[in-house]
């Protein structure tokens, strides 16, 4: 419940925002409409909507209606996935190449999905990455980089 | 009967053996694509990994994949596929009959048209939502402004790119797509412990279709066919539209709208029936005009002219052959669809067998290359996992992504429709009730929005009336 409330205040918030960006860009006028005219109408709709949902949500709030909201078991592995793949495209994809980074992101991956062997996880990714390097690139003609390999 | 030996002419020219091996092969690489995520459009990925390839398979994954958790992946994936084929075939039937005067009504279509089409697409994004439509307006309203990120198509400046050159472009529908969806069920899954069991629990099911699946679909079929094919005329959006209407016309016409949203059938044979069927009518305005109105009639007129066609209104009565070869090519190119996917459907259900803890990893490699390969920037792949992050949020929260993807994919038209309408009526849209076709798109809207409204007075009134 409160952060269904801190969601919509976010939204509320937001509309603001970017409807005062709308109006820098400059709104125009009806005949001549500006580069800010179609995403203030936007943010406005944004701004209202939320507004008439926190008012609601106050409402319930008082008759102690309750929403449910829960992180599951393994939300840390959510964070960790997110923060290996962030890293293996930024990092590592355009310098390692397609062939190396994915093979070092796969082992990381497999093991966040409880295969419990590094032996196993590092077998089954460099398996998956060579049938994917002949299914995209040999097959599909898709251009991933080379990176130190030349390949 | 001049259509028939037309058509039986064309069907000539389609079925020397070199065409046919064209044609086969053509099908075969569309369907090899199509099936990798990020790749291309496919039903089986929608319906069997919650990932549209594209927007217009946003709408199979809302019943798809719930058909496939409980075990009827194959009854979704054959639906699908018999849906498509049928409505091919209604396609290509109406382009024969009706080519011509329907080209002459598309180009009727005018900026003040488009904002009431688009209007009637929007009022429909409470029905795509199973939760509180309030959330889905916002998300909607949340799609339009994301729409505009980017260059402004009018003065040409940038629009809330923030000084990052991976929004110059705005924001990609591939990778939105993607991120909203699959990259966000993904992280969903992972959080709720699905390692070790697959993505379906439930006993697998028939491979295909039964008897009563069909005569649930029999009229979605019918009614997405029809969508589809007027819809598909229209330059820009409206292919894209057709699925989303046929979705929420079902759900409107449905005597149980609450299946809706947890595997009805109705769910997927309709917007898959539009989606193909768009695809044919899409050929209309280039055959009979030379006006592509999507990317592939784009790529194909340019292919025509290449070799010394010019698609247009003499067309047909200067190269008869190629009017008719393309129109019985499409009739044997929907024909082969369907023989080369009836059998894999066994090989798909296959797939939900998996563990999780195997799947997700090939799910999200084939995600990251499919969106890397759409214009070989890593930056596009970023923004898909920082929208999948969204997308995982926004679900926690019960905010739905259909109505933002919806939103996302009409907001550019509905923006140059609304700025090209205000400036060619100086300000004054009320010229949108003088026009006909806008008053009847408006009327169309009205009568979605109210009449479920009516139909509770109505029964309120009747109600009243026996308890006296």
């Amino acid at each position: 419940m409160v952060i269904d409330l801190i969601t919509t205040i976010i939204f509320v918030s937001f509309a603001f925002v970017m409807t005062v960006q709308s109006v820098k860009l400059g709104l125009g006028t009806w005949e001549e409409p500006g580069p800010g005219f179609f995403p203030a109408f936007t943010t406005i709709v944004i701004g209202t909507l939320s507004l008439v949902h926190l008012i609601s949500q106050v409402r319930r709030s008082r008759t102690k209606e309750k929403t449910e909201f829960d992180l599951g078991p393994q939300w840390v592995k959510v964070f960790g996935l997110m923060v290996i793949t962030f890293l293996y495209i930024q990092f590592l994809w355009d310098k390692l190449g397609y062939l190396i980074s994915t093979t070092i992101w796969l082992v990381f991956v497999f093991k966040l999905g409880n295969i419990q062997s590094w032996k196993k996880c590092l077998i089954i990714s460099v398996g998956i990455v060579i049938i994917s390097y002949i299914l995209f690139v040999k097959v599909g003609q898709c251009f991933l980089p080379k990176g130190i390999l030349g390949f | 009967m001049e259509s028939l030996h037309h058509l039986i002419f064309g069907l000539g020219i389609a079925l020397i053996p070199q065409n046919i091996v064209y044609c086969f092969l053509g099908v075969l690489y569309g369907t090899l694509t199509g099936v990798l995520p990020g790749f291309g459009p496919s039903a089986a990925i929608a319906i069997l990994v919650n990932i549209p390839g594209e927007a217009a398979s946003v709408v199979t994954c809302l019943d798809g994949y719930q058909m496939a958790k409980q075990g009827r992946a194959g009854p979704a994936i054959g639906i699908a596929a018999f849906g498509s084929f049928i409505a091919g075939i209604i396609g290509v039937i109406g382009l024969m009959a009706l080519g011509p005067p329907l080209a002459d009504f598309a180009l009727k279509f005018g900026p003040l048209e488009f904002i009431c089409l688009i209007i009637l697409g929007l009022s429909m994004v409470s029905l795509l939502s199973t939760g509180s439509t309030i959330k889905a307006l916002i998300m909607a309203a949340f799609g339009l402004f994301l729409g505009t990120i980017g260059v402004d198509p009018e003065y040409g400046g940038f629009r809330f790119t923030f000084g990052l050159t991976v929004l110059s472009d705005g924001v990609g529908l591939i990778p939105a797509v993607m991120g909203l969806f699959g990259i966000s069920e993904i992280l969903l899954n992972v959080e709720a412990g699905e390692g070790a069991s697959s993505i379906v629990q439930a006993k697998i099911q028939n491979m295909l279709p039964s008897f009563k699946d069909w005569m649930e679909s029999k009229w979605a079929i019918l009614r997405g066919s029809l969508i589809g094919f007027f819809l598909g005329l229209l330059p820009g959006g409206g292919a894209m539209l057709a699925s989303f209407v046929s979705y929420t016309v079902e759900k409107k016409f449905s005597k149980h709208p609450e299946r809706f949203g947890h595997g009805a059938i109705e769910g997927v044979a309709g917007p898959e029936s539009a989606n193909n069927a768009a695809a044919q009518s899409a050929f209309i305005p280039l055959l009979t005009l030379g006006l592509p109105s999507n990317t592939v009639t784009a790529i194909l007129l340019g292919a025509l002219m290449i070799h010394g066609v010019i698609p247009g209104p003499v067309l047909i009565s200067q190269n008869p052959e190629i009017f008719w070869g393309v129109i019985a090519s499409m009739i044997l190119g929907n024909a082969m669809l369907l023989v080369l996917n009836l059998p894999l459907i066994p090989l798909w259900v296959k797939v939900l067998r998996i563990p999780y803890s195997y799947l997700f990893p090939l799910i999200l490699l084939f995600c990251v290359v499919g969106v890397y390969t759409i214009a070989n920037n890593p930056a596009d792949v970023i923004v898909m996992l920082v929208l999948g992050v969204i997308g995982y949020g926004l679900r926690k929260l019960r905010y739905e992504p259909a109505p933002l993807v919806l939103a996302l994919v009409l907001g550019p038209l509905f923006e140059r429709s609304v700025i090209q309408g205000l400036k060619i009526t100086y300000g004054n849209l009320w010229m949108l009730f003088t026009r006909p076709i806008c008053l009847g798109l408006l009327f169309i809207t009205v009568l979605f929005l109210f009449i479920p409204y009516l139909m509770k007075f109505k029964q309120k009134a009747v109600d009243s009336g026996f308890k006296e």
